[in-house]
């Protein structure tokens, strides 16, 4: 229902059609927000009525919350750092919160990983990858 | 019937053969890797062609397609990432499958329904070419929306128990698909002002974060509470026994029929196909009630749909010189390339170069057995590295099939955004697919809706509906699919109260 209220929001500030058989762009997504401020509602509703659920695990936890601080650095510093860098750091940062602890191993299987996929992204695929301004 | 022959002699010849079977290959590494589709597959293997004869081109790129359309489902089943949209609808139940140790019979049924689906369309391509493409000169917006509310329908079928919360994920898939400029004015919606939102979400980008990113975050955490490991491996690719097809004959062939028609369609594409397979496939297969547990069925209609789509794209690209979709866009311009003329002269102007493409398409959904098995084993071999370690090259490959389909580091952002958002959603108990449906057909949906009301004018929305047979089918046949599941639990819970009191009163 937040989630509806700032997407209608969203909404307002347009200056509607121009001509009178324009179609209104907004009013399409209106509608969709609408209904699902409604839904929302009604989910809301019917979890009120309904008993609390026991789930196996917590929403957040440090592991789940430490990858996605990893993956938002990752996607913050990608153009930046370069890929080379960026990736072996992410492939190191989440291997090492999921608890893999053979350092070596872990260091060698992520650059050499990472050199590889390079080589097909930039040899064999030709797509360009951010080399960031270390390089 | 000459014609075929030495189309066939011309298709086999060891230089032809040759580029289809690399067609193939290449098609279904680049299909395998998160977010690189089709189209990227295409692109690359464009200017290799420059040199070649027009039918080994060809060979080369309908193998391409072929096997980016088939390579998709295998990291779907592996790694629940689709490798391309249209697999999407084979992780419900393939991922599954992988997960109770029979990733390699999921990768089975792929092929085996991939190889069917894309014979079926090519049969359909050599005898009906003209025909069909006539027929699909008829569709308007009215007979788009028709089809494509009928795709939406299996937003419902996918959600399991919790309809209310996959209308809810369907709605967010349909909103994502309106962020951008409207398809009607030059006006930016649900930008929040950011200018780098106004061309719009890549859709390759959200789906590579609603499935693999946020699966990642999910098994960062379940890691601990899990005593086995859940790396997923497979011996290998196991075909599934002839005597297992018979009971699932019928879904084979609907969903190829089905792929067959959407792909004729022009701007539906392989995607749609999977989705309207899968929910006609969960309205009328007696194992309805295991789809998303890891039921083969489901599989079966996704694949043999969307590569059924292969054939059918062709049909008015050859016959009328209309592509349906990006795909047979590239394929058209290779022919203007090598210096023939798509449209309705092609067939009587060049009809060896036609009956060749007919048959090269054929020869390549057979090549999809041997490459898939090769595929497979190279997927087997990345699926032996430590989870921890795997988890993050599949992040750094989803950062980077996000940001490789169109090179704007945006789409990174989006592709982590989309995981971290689905991941709440996930834990919260949504259903992702139907994110998926809503963002692949919304565009779709809103531009049909807005072409609707410009065309029906003044006309009663009745008489404009009932003056399109083909659209009036398709509504009744829509209401048919949301009515029918409805009635059916209607009738099953009177049947259980009805049983209830009868032990009562005994």
């Amino acid at each position: 229902m937040g989630l509806s209220a700032v997407l209608y929001a969203q909404t307002t500030g347009s200056a509607g059609p121009v001509f009178v058989d324009d179609i209104d762009p907004m009013q399409y997504p209106r509608a969709l927000i609408l209904l699902l401020g409604a839904m929302g509602a009604l989910l809301a509703g019917k979890g009120f009525l309904a008993r609390a659920e026991r789930t196996d695990m917590p929403l957040f936890t440090r592991h789940t919350l430490g990858v996605m601080a990893v993956l938002i650095l990752y996607a913050a510093f990608f153009i930046t750092l370069g890929f080379f860098i960026t990736s072996v750091l992410a492939c190191l940062g989440i291997a090492l919160i999921m608890g893999y602890r053979r350092l070596p191993l872990l260091a060698g299987a992520s650059v050499l990983s990472v050199v590889l996929i390079w080589l097909m992204y930039v040899y064999i695929l030709r797509i360009p990858l951010p080399s960031g301004s270390l390089f | 019937m000459d014609m075929i022959i030495a189309a066939f002699a011309e298709v086999l010849s060891p230089v032809a053969l040759c580029m289809n079977l690399m067609g193939v290959m290449i098609g279904m590494i680049i299909g395998a890797l998160p977010g690189l589709g089709s189209v990227v597959a295409i692109s690359i293997c464009l200017p290799f062609t420059f040199g070649m004869q027009p039918l080994q081109a060809m060979a080369l790129l309908l193998g391409v397609y072929c096997g980016s359309n088939c390579g998709g489902s295998i990291a779907a089943v592996l790694i629940n990432t689709p490798g391309t949209p249209q697999a999407a609808a084979t992780s419900i139940d393939g991922y599954p499958m992988a997960r109770m140790g029979k990733g390699g019979e999921a990768i089975g049924w792929a092929l085996a329904s991939s190889i069917f689906g894309g014979l079926f369309s090519c049969v359909i391509l050599v005898f009906a070419a003209p025909t069909v493409a006539s027929f699909a000169l008829h569709f308007g917006p009215l007979e788009t929306f028709g089809l494509i509310l009928m795709g939406l329908t299996c937003i419902s079928s996918v959600s399991g128990k919790n309809q209310l919360k996959g209308l809810i994920a369907g709605i967010l898939g349909l909103l994502l698909a309106c962020v951008g400029m409207s398809p009607f004015t030059p006006d930016a919606r649900l930008t929040f002002g950011l200018y780098a939102l106004d061309g719009g979400m890549d859709t390759v980008a959200i789906i590579v974060g609603v499935f693999a990113i946020s699966e990642v975050i999910d098994r960062s955490e379940r890691i601990f509470h899990e005593k086995a490991s859940s790396v997923l491996s497979i011996r290998s690719l196991r075909m599934p026994p002839l005597g297992m097809y018979r009971e699932r004959m019928w879904n084979l062939v609907k969903s190829s029929i089905i792929g067959t028609i959407v792909g004729i369609l022009p701007g539906t594409g392989a995607t749609t196909a999977a989705f309207v397979a899968y929910g006609e496939a969960q309205r009328s297969s007696p194992r309805r009630d295991k789809f998303g547990t890891g039921e083969p069925d489901s599989i079966i209609a996704a694949e043999s749909a969307n590569n059924a789509v292969t054939g059918g794209a062709l049909v008015p690209s050859l016959a009328l010189g209309i592509p349906g979709d990006p795909v047979t866009a590239i394929m058209l311009a290779t022919f203007i390339l090598h210096g023939i003329t798509p449209g309705v002269r092609l067939m009587v102007d060049n009809p060896g170069v036609v009956y060749g493409i007919f048959v090269a398409l054929a020869v390549a959904n057979v090549l999809m057995w041997p490459c898939c098995h090769a595929t497979t084993k190279i997927f087997n071999y990345l699926l032996k590295t430590p989870e921890p370690i795997l988890m993050g090259l599949i992040a750094v490959l989803c950062v980077l099939g996000s940001y490789g389909a169109r090179g704007n580091v945006n789409d990174v952002a989006v592709t982590v955004g989309a995981g971290v958002f689905a991941y709440m959603l996930r834990r919260c108990g949504f259903p992702m697919p139907p994110i998926v449906i809503g963002l692949v057909l919304g565009q779709q949906f809103e531009m049909s809706i807005g072409q609707m009301i410009l065309y029906k004018g003044d006309m009663p929305w009745l008489d404009y509906i009932l003056n399109s047979p083909i659209a009036t089918g398709l509504f009744i046949v829509t209401a048919f699919i949301v009515c029918v599941p409805m009635i059916r639990r209607l009738l099953a819970a009177r049947t259980g109260e009805a049983a209830r009191q009868g032990q009562q009163n005994s």
